[in-house]
């Protein structure tokens, strides 16, 4: 679904990654773990044409789409759910979904809000109430409800747990599992390694903007050496 | 209606469709100007040139509105490198601008004496005074559909967190753009229709204390309401008209409702509405 080859981005003159080879499968979770800084959400928001490209290309089903733009993406069916919600905090729960519906077919978003509703049922009892108001759960809820509008065929997830009580956790990473036996393609960033291991089907572990570790999520969860790298700790040893 | 009635609806109704232009930009896209006058006045002179060379009325308004939303465009380019102060501050800089260029431009538009003997619309003063209203009414039905569509969507994605609407995707600089190209364009229409009812236009009339009531009639109505701004801008029309007595001291009575409303009323008239409606509503129910 998506390819990336010897993929350097970053900001201004810094990079954040480099030369980075990630492969994402149909159908499959893919989670990027890795410590603070390592790279992870810097590579998604690239993906997501928001991080510039030094080096390197991105192929999306086999079409070059290094050059194209945030909107040619989403267009496209990438999907993002970013780091922190990033909802419009003042828009109710309904203006959010029908703004992350923006290049669906205008009859088409009413089917989107109630496929959403059904998916978290919260947010049909929070419809008319300003997403800023919502419980930290409720608005990771409505992130990713907003990121389905675009029908994505492959959805980034930026730090999906992070700030959640185990409860949303849970909710959040039941939605994953049902879009993944859907057919969905995932990329997962996350910081809780435990978490991530429950629903990826392949793992890339970066440090300092480079794959220190790649595998299956069998061969990581019995590795100790993957745990290291995670925790950042493989430049220590 | 005697004459001076009819005046002062026809200048309510000019105004409540630069106020409506403006809601556009700050109200609906979150985008501040404080230049809006200059819009009023490329309308007005634009306007003001074509009527003195003939052209029919008509014509010229559409040519007062479409030079001052070419010009809002290349103004609302800044919109996408500066933001909030710095935009307040560039849109201010933009009406100094034309105020100056009017000022000394004497052999074209008239220097500091502006232009006088303007041709009348042709259609009488109650006639003049349908068409601002049909206009005015046009205007908000307008801005209404736009706050009710995608545009109106989208609008509101950019004034609650631009960084976010760009994170989804939302295309924030075409959006941007086509607040200012909408509002300024309404402004270049109430400049146009301004210069037919005043039928004489001086730098003056669109210097920086214009731009300042229009946006005192937007804050004080409720910045994003058309309902409130339609109110606002009757009241701060009509006010200075019954208390002549304020008229020396306009800015300042405008400068301390601006900051009277930011400090205790954000959402101005139509929020206080609102609140009050809550209230009878809670006090109904627990009756």
């Amino acid at each position: 679904m998506l390819r990336l080859e010897s993929l350097s981005c970053g900001y201004g003159q810094m990079r954040a990654v480099h030369a980075l080879d990630l492969e994402a499968r149909t159908g499959r979770i893919t989670a990027l773990l890795g410590a603070n800084g390592a790279g992870k959400s810097s590579t998604i928001m690239c993906i997501a044409g928001h991080v510039n490209v030094f080096e390197g290309r991105v192929f999306y089903k086999e079409a070059a789409i290094t050059g194209w733009n945030p909107m040619q993406r989403v267009r496209a069916g990438i999907g993002l759910v970013p780091e922190g919600r990033r909802l419009f905090s003042s828009l109710s729960v309904r203006e959010n979904l029908v703004i992350g519906g923006f290049c669906r077919a205008k009859d088409d978003t009413a089917d989107g809000i109630d496929q959403v509703v059904q998916m978290f049922p919260r947010l049909g009892e929070r419809f008319h109430q300003r997403a800023g108001s919502l419980s930290g759960g409720e608005q990771q809820m409505l992130a990713i409800g907003r990121a389905l509008m675009s029908q994505p065929e492959l959805l980034l997830i930026d730090e999906l747990s992070l700030g959640l009580m185990p409860k949303a956790i849970d909710i959040c990473y039941a939605v994953i599992a049902d879009l993944k036996a859907k057919g969905m393609t995932i990329i997962l960033v996350e910081q809780s390694t435990q978490r991530a291991l429950e629903v990826a089907d392949d793992v890339t572990v970066l440090e300092s903007g480079a794959v220190v570790w790649r595998g299956s999520a069998r061969e990581a969860r019995e590795s100790t050496e993957m745990i290291d790298a995670s925790l950042g700790l493989t430049r220590n040893v | 209606m005697g004459i001076y009635e009819l005046s002062l609806a026809t200048v309510v109704g000019i105004n409540i469709i630069l106020a409506v232009g403006l809601n556009l930009i700050t109200g609906f896209c979150g985008q501040i100007s404080l230049g809006h006058a200059a819009f009023y006045g490329i309308g007005a002179y634009t306007a003001a040139l074509m009527a003195k060379a003939g052209m029919p009325g008509p014509v010229n308004l559409a040519a007062a509105m479409a030079m001052a939303g070419a010009v809002g465009v290349v103004v609302g380019m800044t919109s996408l490198r500066v933001r909030e102060d710095f935009l307040a501050i560039t849109t201010m800089g933009v009406g100094f601008l034309f105020l100056g260029i009017v000022r000394q431009q004497e052999s074209l538009l008239g220097g500091e004496l502006g232009i006088s003997s303007i041709p009348t619309f042709g259609v009488g003063k109650m006639g003049f005074f349908v068409l601002v209203l049909v206009l005015a009414a046009l205007s908000v039905a307008f801005s209404l559909y736009i706050k009710r569509s995608w545009m109106g969507f989208a609008f509101e994605a950019v004034a609650d967190d631009e960084d976010t609407a760009r994170v989804i995707s939302v295309d924030v600089p075409a959006y941007k753009l086509a607040a200012f190209a909408l509002g300024t364009a309404l402004a270049g229409l109430a400049g146009g229709l301004y210069c037919y009812f005043a039928r004489f236009i001086v730098p003056d009339d669109f210097g920086f204390i214009t731009s300042i009531s229009v946006l005192s009639m937007v804050a004080v109505g409720g910045i994003g309401s058309v309902y409130g701004v339609i109110v606002g801008t009757a009241l701060l029309t009509l006010i200075p008209e019954f208390f002549r007595f304020i008229s020396d001291y306009k800015l300042l009575v405008y400068g301390a409702l601006l900051f009277g409303v930011m400090r205790f009323a954000p959402d101005g008239l139509a929020g206080l509405t609102r609140l009050a409606f809550r209230r009878i509503q809670r006090k109904g129910g627990a009756v």
